[in-house]
């Protein structure tokens, strides 16, 4: 067959490859994503089989019998438990962002550097043996078919004559343009998933398509197969199983291997975690991935014993057996279909494994070296994402160019069994740390680092160091003396341990002391607050999740110091102390007892962040706290944006209310003093009411006596209609005197406005109240300044306050022995009129109410006074009007002094 | 009211799910594998891969059973 | 009528005109008459005077007519003295806090002379 029709069906396979996965990641963007079911996941799942198991299953099958069945048993052993720990891991992991196997050690252990650090080098290492036979069985099955049925030599041709270089590279840009063509924050591609999908289909049925053949067309049935080969006896011996060369040692030790490589093998923990699509998946995906184990194991045996049948004395590499078969039987197509078989299994190997690998090498060992230094971060910061896919293109040609020296320097010489066996041990190193890590809190990162380096160290003393000696990298004798020449140094019969297989032998010891160290050195440290709060979501990731399924519930939790900073730095110190004992009273919960902020205390914190910063701003902050991720500058920077506007608005919002309080205060002023006036009004009237009803009582009783008695003595009559005819003026005034009030209220059209010689008016007033006086017997006295003192106003008005004051005077003066003096004086812009009396005079407290409405004093001490009780609040009215002042100077026993004061008109 | 009528909560599917596992674990390894192993045939077939295979499909059975189970519970 | 004319009458108003007017009423009816222009010079003259009847008006400057109402009730000398409110409040509420305070009759001013003597007779024959 021709390399290049080989090299043009591989080459148009790779392209129906890059269809699907352009067709998967369309219809992914469209949202109806073609991977998200549980047969796709169980299909890409199915990269567990590889070119190992194509390939070397049926070597290993005619080797050992029964013995490559292991391998596959161990993942159906435990696809029982998927429901329980897949599931968990795929929560841990989504919750998480976990983007590989080592960053999910390294996240359950505070996050650690160091163990993403070695994680990934404990897969790089344990990896690249793995590629390298993939390349192998592609190389060799290209050599199959091109050379007419033989394997070339790869080992002595130069390398830049080797096919098996050029595979590497190809498989290197293949990867590059599946895996790397844009960055996904979740380390998702559907495009790849249903690429890989569609190579476990195909390998799957070219295994069969072979299988068939060989036994149907070669053979007539199983029966016939089986009975041929079981009457040779170096074929009868490998199925009894007392005379293999497995034992039950082994045997154990190849299904706890696997178990832990189908979910810790970077590629399978990248298909079976990574790009999982829904943790519901796993429940179906858990018997359907061990039916196609079943699958495509069912005719390994079958083409192992036709192999052995067919080509006798062991000239064809029973690794090769799968083409050899229908080659040798003169099917060319059925070989190209195996080849394509093959080349998918390898294919799909290769490119999640690398892919898995780049994303490792750049997020737990590039990057963090990157961000350790700040003038890099600095200059690269901006095109981050570019950056990172440069560097997972870099480690893809890497890894595939070191698996490829691998290969030329050791890989030939081993079987595809043996050596992805090396690479099974490497990775079983993980299960402790990751077990333990999701069900055993107790485990810490010191003890997790001790557990994976003894283990690593061991696993490379005990079977990849060996294999270089082997090869004659290295010497020999290190194999057969010890390290250093100590006898229990012995890479292959470590303490002395003899009788069993290397693999057994590696395993036991590695898990042994990784088992030992992460248990022992974890019990006697301590872990960091952070390993604290990664190790109770992990352990309890379905505690977390059972308040609902959104992975937000997951979050409500933080290191108790972080809640603290929080509230002390937007609550200030002592608020937040305040804020934690009152969550301590009433929970009694011992915070300094309480490493971890449960979701209730972070939910206490948030609700008094909030109103400290706004709801939004609290969840966001408290939200980056939660879920532990230090929180960015640039959101920093947002919340603190938003706060200030929500303060600005706050702060209108609040000037605004004061608005409101003010108007609403003025409205509530002018509102009592509505009703003042109201209340005024009313006793207004029924002051007036009163005071209008008692004249009238008196005139109506005496008028009715008059009328009603004929024999009234004359004196009687007189007094009595004397009294109706006071009683009657007093009405009179009193109505005179409220419309004059109402007058003056109204409005100030009443008051005329013209210049007022003060001197004449007063003497006028003066002459027409002295008469009264005269009677009253009150000495009088007149002293008006001879200063020509004019004001404004109205000379009616001014003439009856002076009038009013005048009559108030006589009022109160005693009888017989009163004094009154009418004054005119210039005081400065304003003149001065004072009537003073020597009356009872006015207590202070008194002073301001006499000039109240319906306010007589007098009525106290001894009845009441004729008047109606508004004279003085009329007259100062009528002086208010006139820009002037009404004041009374005055002591109990001394009169009193009324004060009046009129500005001046300027001539 | 029958006893498996009784919802059956995740405790007991939990509980089947890893009793699945031991029972495998037991049936796939030494020295119950051994029983089987001393090269005898059933109808031309070594009776090491009847026991390996049917044990297998009966064990992908029980697994499928276990599950359809819980959904059958759930959309009651 | 002989009850009429020995009984006595104590006026209390700070208003003389009106006390003019009932003092010559009810003289001319028979009746002892007293005066007084305040709620103090009332409850002096009270002690000495003993009225059957007090005539009281309410609105008076210092202690009002409620209140010197009161203060005839706590005298238990004064249990038979009867005590007529002569008012110009005359709103339902001022009658009911008269009648709480003492009071057996309640007047409106102006009021009219026949009803007023009729009402003061009334309350000497059954008050």
């Amino acid at each position: 067959m021709s390399g290049a029709i080989i090299i043009g069906c591989s080459v148009a396979y790779v392209g129906l490859l890059f269809v699907i996965a352009f067709w998967a990641e369309r219809r992914a963007k469209a949202g109806r994503s073609l991977v998200n079911n549980p047969y796709i996941y169980a299909l890409s799942l199915a990269v567990y089989c590889t070119a190992w198991t194509y390939y070397g299953s049926v070597g290993r099958a005619a080797t050992s019998g029964v013995g490559f069945l292991p391998i596959y048993l161990g993942p159906t052993i435990l696809a029982p438990l998927w429901l329980l720990f897949l599931r968990k891991l795929i929560l841990i992991s989504k919750s998480q962002r976990i983007t590989s196997v080592a960053d999910l050690i390294s996240s359950r252990y505070g996050k650690s550097t160091w163990l993403g650090l070695l994680g990934t080098v404990i897969a790089v290492f344990g990896i690249i043996p793995y590629i390298s036979i993939q390349l192998k069985a592609i190389a060799i099955s290209f050599d199959i078919l091109t050379l007419g049925g033989q394997p070339g030599d790869h080992l002595q041709v130069p390398f830049y004559a080797d096919t098996a270089l050029y595979i590497a590279i190809a498989l290197a840009i293949f990867t590059i343009l599946f895996g790397t063509r844009h960055l996904d924050p979740n380390e998702r591609h559907e495009g790849l998933v249903a690429a890989i999908a569609f190579e476990s289909l195909l390998k799957l049925a070219a295994f069969l398509a072979v299988g068939i053949f060989v036994v149907f067309g070669l053979y007539q049935g199983l029966p016939d197969l089986f009975t041929q080969a079981l009457q040779e006896e170096r074929i009868q011996r490998l199925l009894d199983l007392r005379a293999a060369p497995i034992d039950g040692w082994s045997w154990f030790w190849l299904n706890l291997l696997s178990m832990s490589a189908v979910l810790f093998l970077p590629r399978q923990f990248h298909v079976a975690v990574v790009e999982n699509t829904s943790a519901d998946h796993v429940g179906k995906a858990s018997w359907l991935f061990p039916l196609y184990l079943l699958l495509i194991n069912l005719f390994v045996l079958p083409i192992a014993f036709a192999g052995l049948l067919q080509f006798p004395g062991a000239s064809v590499d029973p690794d090769t057996f799968v083409l050899a078969l229908p080659l040798h039987s003169g099917q060319e197509l059925l070989a190209l279909l195996a080849a394509l078989g093959g080349f998918s299994a390898a294919t799909s190997m290769v490119i999640v494994a690398v892919i898995a690998l780049s994303i490792m090498l750049s997020n737990n060992l590039v990057l963090p070296l990157l961000v350790k230094s700040q003038t890099i971060q600095e200059r690269y910061v901006l095109d981050l994402p570019q950056r990172l896919l440069g560097i997972r293109r870099i480690s893809i040609v890497v890894v595939l160019l070191v698996s490829y020296a691998y290969f030329k320097s050791v890989g030939q010489a081993y079987t595809l069994v043996s050596i992805g066996l090396i690479s099974f041990t490497a990775v079983a190193q993980f299960a402790p740390a990751i077990v333990g890590g999701v069900y055993w809190k107790r485990g810490t990162k010191i003890g997790a680092l001790a557990g994976l380096l003894v283990g690593f160290v061991i696993w490379a003393f005990t079977l990849p160091l060996p294999t270089l000696c082997e090869t004659g990298i290295l010497d020999q004798s290190l194999i057969e003396q010890g390290l250093w020449g100590l006898p229990w140094l012995k890479p292959y019969s470590l303490f002395g341990l003899e009788g069993v297989d290397h693999v057994s032998h590696s395993a036991f010891w590695s898990l042994l002391f990784n088992v030992a160290a992460y248990v022992g050195v974890s019990l006697y440290t301590r872990p960091n607050a952070l390993e604290i709060t990664q190790a109770d979501l992990f352990v309890d990731i379905y505690k977390y999740r059972e308040g609902g399924t959104d992975y937000d519930v997951m979050r409500r939790q933080a290191k108790v110091a972080d809640v603290t900073l929080l509230l002390n730095r937007f609550l200030g110190p002592v608020r937040a102390r305040q804020v934690l004992q009152t969550y301590s009273k009433q929970t009694g919960k011992e915070l300094e007892r309480l490493p971890v902020a449960d979701a209730e205390l972070v939910n206490f914190a948030e609700t008094h962040l909030s109103g400290a910063i706004g709801a939004a701003s609290a969840k966001i902050i408290m939200a980056s706290v939660a879920k532990d991720d230090p929180i960015g500058l640039e959101e920093m920077f947002d919340i603190l944006e938003q706060t200030r506007e929500i303060m600005q608005y706050s702060k209108a919002l609040e000037l605004k209310s004061e608005e409101l309080q003010a108007t609403t205060r003025q409205l509530q002023t002018a509102n009592e003093q509505l009703k003042a006036l109201d209340r005024l009004k009313a006793d207004f009237i029924t002051t007036v009411t009163h005071e209008l009803r008692t004249p009238i009582t008196s005139i109506k009783a005496l008028a009715r006596i008059l009328q009603d008695t004929a024999d009234l003595p004359e004196e009687k009559r007189a007094e009595f209609l004397g009294i109706i005819v006071g009683e009657s003026e007093r009405i009179a005034r009193l109505i005179n005197q409220v419309l004059d009030l109402e007058k003056i209220r109204s409005a100030d059209d009443g008051f005329r406005k013209e210049v007022i010689l003060l001197q004449p008016l007063l003497r006028k007033a003066y002459a027409g109240m002295s008469q009264l006086m005269e009677e009253k017997q009150i000495r009088q006295s007149l002293e008006l300044t001879s200063t020509p003192l004019s004001v404004k106003g109205d000379p009616d008005k001014l003439t009856q306050v002076v009038i009013n004051l005048l009559s108030n005077a006589v009022k109160f003066s005693p009888p017989g022995d009163g004094l009154i003096a009418l004054r005119l004086k210039k005081r400065g812009a304003e003149a001065l009129i004072e009537v003073a009396d020597n009356g009872i005079g006015i207590a202070a407290e008194d002073q301001e109410l006499i000039f109240g409405q319906f306010t007589q004093l007098s009525d106290r001490e001894r009845g009441k006074p004729t008047g109606s009780g508004l004279g003085l609040y009329i007259s100062r009215q009528i002086v208010e009007r006139h820009g002037g002042r009404l004041q009374v100077d005055s002591k109990p026993g001394e009169g009193a002094v009324f004060q009046l004061f009129l500005p001046l008109v300027k001539k | 009211m029958s006893y498996r009528n009784l919802p059956m909560t995740n405790k007991d599917r939990y509980a089947k799910l890893v009793g699945l596992f031991f029972l495998a674990l037991l049936l796939f390894n030494f020295p119950l594998l051994a029983l089987f192993g001393k090269g005898g045939q059933w109808l031309g077939i070594p009776s090491v891969l009847w026991y390996l295979f049917s044990t297998w499909v009966v064990l992908i059975l029980l697994i499928n059973f276990a599950l359809r189970h819980k959904n059958s519970n759930r959309k009651n | 009528m002989n009850q009429n004319r020995s009984a006595k009458i104590l006026i209390v108003d700070d208003e003389p005109n009106i006390v003019v007017a009932l003092e010559f009423l009810l003289q001319q009816q028979g009746f002892v008459v007293e005066k007084a222009y305040n709620g103090q010079e009332a409850l002096d003259k009270l002690s000495s005077f003993r009225p059957g009847i007090v005539i009281l008006d309410v609105m008076m400057p210092g202690m009002d007519g409620f209140e010197v109402a009161r203060r005839i009730r706590q005298q238990p000398s004064n249990r038979n003295t009867q005590i007529i409110f002569l008012t110009a409040k005359g709103t339902d509420a001022d009658k009911i806090k008269g009648y709480s305070a003492g009071g057996e009759v309640y007047i409106t001013k102006p009021f009219d002379n026949d009803e007023l003597i009729q009402t003061v007779q009334e309350v000497v024959e059954f008050g």
